[in-house]
């Protein structure tokens, strides 16, 4: 029998980091809410050997990058093909560039391999490490494709504006 | 920009998404239809069921079974409390996908390329150019990685621990008199290009049961293997296998061995061996054949007798080199010298004594290191190659006639 109390909790504390990291990770907010709500589903099946594991979060990051690729590779979602990331829709586009619309048409410019790793370190808070167990390469692959990142990022004209203010 | 920033940013970007609660019964259900799912697709799996609570009253996953202790089979942790195989069997793996087979099944008990006895087949290299009859009631599953046996076929894909992974179904070959009947599936997973290809002599249930003990571990990578690579990449295989294991995030601790006319480079074993599960970050020491010192490292030589006792046919390189090794002849028996690697060419005999004589057959293979004992007495024969004009000796024999 799963521990019902131990389990909820978890859920109840990651599920909203979880969406939200899906949204970044190019998602639309239905496809994150329906990611992360397969990656739970599987978390809950093997969650004896979760409560038991090292590293917890890593191992949680590691389905959901999982079932985004597969579902990607599927084209599960039911959308149109496309080859590019699904656009974040920030609602009004002629409302001007904001810090968030910056970050997020940023995001969309980087590959997306580069994308994942920027979202675990800096928004899941993962480590070089847990986020080399989440995508399952080394460590150094981890800090090359986050260096390359970076530095799209920081030639992005979007938040070349920002810099200024930070 | 710095790190926090960039976190900063991050954060209030995703803030933007407005998050309700969680779906805690729909995650549940899903979770439930899952487990079916996962035991339609294994054979074995007839009367697992997973109990939810769900508030107050019970939801059984699968409905048409009695309600059983819905634990999974007994699975012993180490003192870290780490996920281990199920009691009684033993995990091997490659990568992050591993197999629990039985404890006291074998690793490579083969012959001719077939299972001799219940036995894992892992970093196979050349099969010897044989023929060996399947034998009735064995068992054995074959791991590797790269693209898996020409003959596969992917029938079903399913989805283990979250991997994605191909099916072949387990098909049987015809028994008859002579021959007992095999039973093959695979599985294969193509993200991670490893495949696991179990055979039986029992039943097609055994395969489909052997098969049933993929899993994917959370704490630990299997060493991969060195096998095929050292038949392609040769010399290069210990700097390609190396770069492997730190790619796995594995330590690698080179170690080098001297082999005569070996190639540089070439990788001898691993330690730990390859299918064994390892913490990351774990040593794994390699053995590579090293670079040759002088001229004398790059050719190994031996020597053989048309004596008719067996122990006095054949002296070693190794044994050449101690330069102890005696070896008795009758007259008339023939001995010769032979080398392969650099500078095999300019190998040469010198003898010192007169119980042995230059054989005249300049047609044959071993002319002109090849000699006939003439008379008795005792007559030590001392092997040379040459190098940048020199003579590099490398080891002597000497041979008494009776």
């Amino acid at each position: 029998m799963v521990d019902d109390d131990e389990f909820n909790q978890y859920v109840a504390l990651r599920w909203p980091r979880l969406v939200r990291s899906a949204v970044l990770m190019g998602c639309t907010e239905p496809e994150a809410e329906d990611l992360a709500q397969a990656t739970l589903e599987r978390c809950l099946l093997k969650w004896s050997r979760l409560q038991q594991a090292r590293d917890r979060d890593a191992y949680v990051h590691r389905i959901l990058i999982n079932i985004l690729a597969s579902s990607r590779r599927r084209r599960w979602w039911g959308e149109q093909p496309t080859r590019h990331l699904p656009e974040h829709h920030s609602g009004d586009e002629t409302a001007g560039v904001d810090d968030t619309d910056a970050m997020m048409r940023a995001l969309q410019r980087l590959s997306d391999d580069q994308r994942v790793v920027v979202v675990l370190r800096y928004y899941s808070h993962l480590s070089e490490h847990q986020t080399a167990t989440a995508l399952g390469i080394a460590p150094g692959t981890v800090k090359s494709r986050l260096s390359r990142a970076l530095r799209i990022l920081a030639q992005d004209p979007n938040l070349i504006e920002l810099r200024g203010s930070r | 920009m710095t790190g926090p920033h960039w976190a900063a940013l991050l954060e209030e970007a995703a803030d933007r998404t407005a998050v309700g609660p969680p779906p805690m019964q729909a995650l549940r259900v899903g979770a439930a239809r899952r487990q079916r799912h996962r035991c339609a697709a294994k054979v074995a799996c007839l009367s697992a069921a997973v109990v939810l609570v769900i508030g107050g009253p019970l939801l059984l996953a699968n409905s048409e079974v009695a309600p059983q202790d819905p634990r999974p089979a007994a699975v012993s942790t180490g003192p870290d409390g780490a996920d281990t195989a199920p009691a009684g069997t033993r995990l091997v793996g490659l990568g992050r996908i591993a197999i629990a087979v039985p404890q006291q099944w074998g690793t490579n008990q083969t012959k001719c390329g077939v299972a001799r006895q219940d036995t894992v087949i892992i970093n196979v290299g050349g099969i010897d150019a044989c023929y060996a009859s399947p034998s009735a009631g064995v068992d054995s599953v074959e791991l590797g990685q790269g693209k898996p046996r020409f003959d596969f076929a992917a029938d079903d894909t399913l989805e283990i621990d979250g991997e994605q992974a191909q099916r072949q179904r387990t098909t049987c070959t015809k028994a008859t008199r002579d021959r007992v009947q095999v039973c093959a599936g695979t599985v294969y997973f193509p993200a991670q290009a490893t495949w696991f290809r179990a055979e039986s002599t029992t039943s097609r249930d055994d395969v489909d049961r052997t098969l049933s003990g993929i899993r994917i571990e959370l704490d630990r990578i299997g060493v991969p293997t060195y096998q095929p690579l050292t038949l392609n990449a040769q010399g290069r295989s210990g700097d390609i296998y190396a770069a492997r294991l730190a790619e796995a995030g594995f330590d690698v601790d080179i170690r080098t061995r001297k082999i005569p006319a070996g190639t540089p480079g070439y990788v001898l074993d691993a330690t730990p061996t390859p299918g064994t599960m390892l913490p990351p970050g774990s040593t794994v020491a390699i053995t590579v054949i090293a670079e040759p010192d002088d001229p004398a490292d790059q050719v190994s030589v031996g020597i053989g007798t048309d004596s008719k006792t067996p122990t006095e046919q054949f002296v070693s390189d190794p044994q050449i080199r101690a330069g102890d090794t005696l070896l008795r002849l009758n007259v008339g028996e023939r001995i010769w010298a032979y080398a392969h690697g650099r500078r095999a060419y300019t190998l040469a005999g010198h003898l010192r004594g007169d119980a042995l004589a230059i054989d005249i057959w300049q047609d044959g293979p071993n002319y002109p290191h090849s000699w006939i004992a003439t008379a008795s007495g005792r007559t030590t024969i001392t092997l040379n190659i040459e190098a940048n004009g020199q003579a590099v000796e490398l080891g002597k024999v000497t041979v008494l006639v009776n």
